[in-house]
């Protein structure tokens, strides 16, 4: 069942730190911007390293890959900065695949090297 | 079996979490496998999204229609709409050999989702001149 888009915010401290967006329930054309948005406030208050992490996800249509597709340029005008994805479930892999954007991100399967893998 | 539900909602985003709800309990209904009633479902969030943001313009004043039928091992989808007519199968491909993270802005992925996801797709005016989008999706 369709769920609300909810997005949490956490540190951790690898290598360099680490801000990770857990984002649960449903990012569609409607609340794909929310999500751009999150991460914009992140990278604003200096976040330079975020992961997505994406196990929560319940629907993801092609607009989520817009959202990922604008924080990655939001990085790039800040100056530079690395977005990596953690789990993500099968509703973000099934949109992933079909349009072949799993090759040009790094995906994780555990919060630990995915930490460590930047 | 060839009974058909259907659903009819305001053009606005708003109502697409509704049209994915109608969607996953039909397909549960009939049996559809997690995989295939998942690619059923993005290909018409995909389609409705298109509609309302695009044949809209996201103006809410328009109605959309999700009609399902049951067939054989497979489930029909019509949506219709009253936007200005518009044939979204003829849309072209976008270029998918580009890193999307190289585009100025990505796009015209949802028309590549419809026509990967289903199995058959077609585009017809209806008599009472809609739009109407039909997709077979067989999961045997």
């Amino acid at each position: 069942m369709s769920a609300a888009l909810r997005i949490a915010v956490s540190e951790e401290k690898g290598n360099v730190p680490v801000t990770i967006l857990h984002v649960t329930g449903d990012v569609d054309s409607k609340t794909y911007m929310d999500l751009e948005s999150k991460a914009s406030e992140v990278i604003s208050a200096g976040a330079s390293n975020i992961l997505l992490d994406l196990s929560g996800v319940n629907y993801m249509g092609s607009a989520g890959l817009r959202a990922l597709h604008g924080i990655v340029n939001k990085l790039k005008s800040s100056g530079g900065g690395k977005m990596k994805l953690l789990n993500p479930s099968d509703a973000v892999s099934r949109v992933m695949f079909t349009l072949g954007f799993d090759k040009f991100f790094d995906i994780h399967k555990n919060l630990d090297e995915a930490v460590k893998a930047f | 079996m060839n009974n058909a539900n259907s659903l009819e909602i305001k053009a606005d985003l708003d109502n697409l979490g509704q049209v994915r709800d109608f969607i996953e309990e039909t397909s549960k209904e009939t049996g559809l496998t997690r995989e295939c009633a998942g690619e059923l479902l993005l290909a018409v969030d995909e389609a409705v999204s298109n509609i309302i943001m695009h044949g809209f313009k996201s103006k809410s004043d328009g109605h959309i229609e999700v009609e399902v039928s049951h067939q054989p091992d497979a489930l029909m989808v019509r949506i219709r709409d009253n936007a200005p007519l518009f044939d979204p199968t003829k849309n072209r491909d976008p270029h998918l050999e580009i890193s999307p993270l190289e585009r100025n802005a990505p796009g015209g992925f949802g028309v590549y989702l419809l026509n990967h996801l289903v199995d058959e797709i077609a585009y017809r005016v209806t008599d009472d001149g809609r739009n109407e989008l039909s997709m077979l999706k067989s999961c045997s």
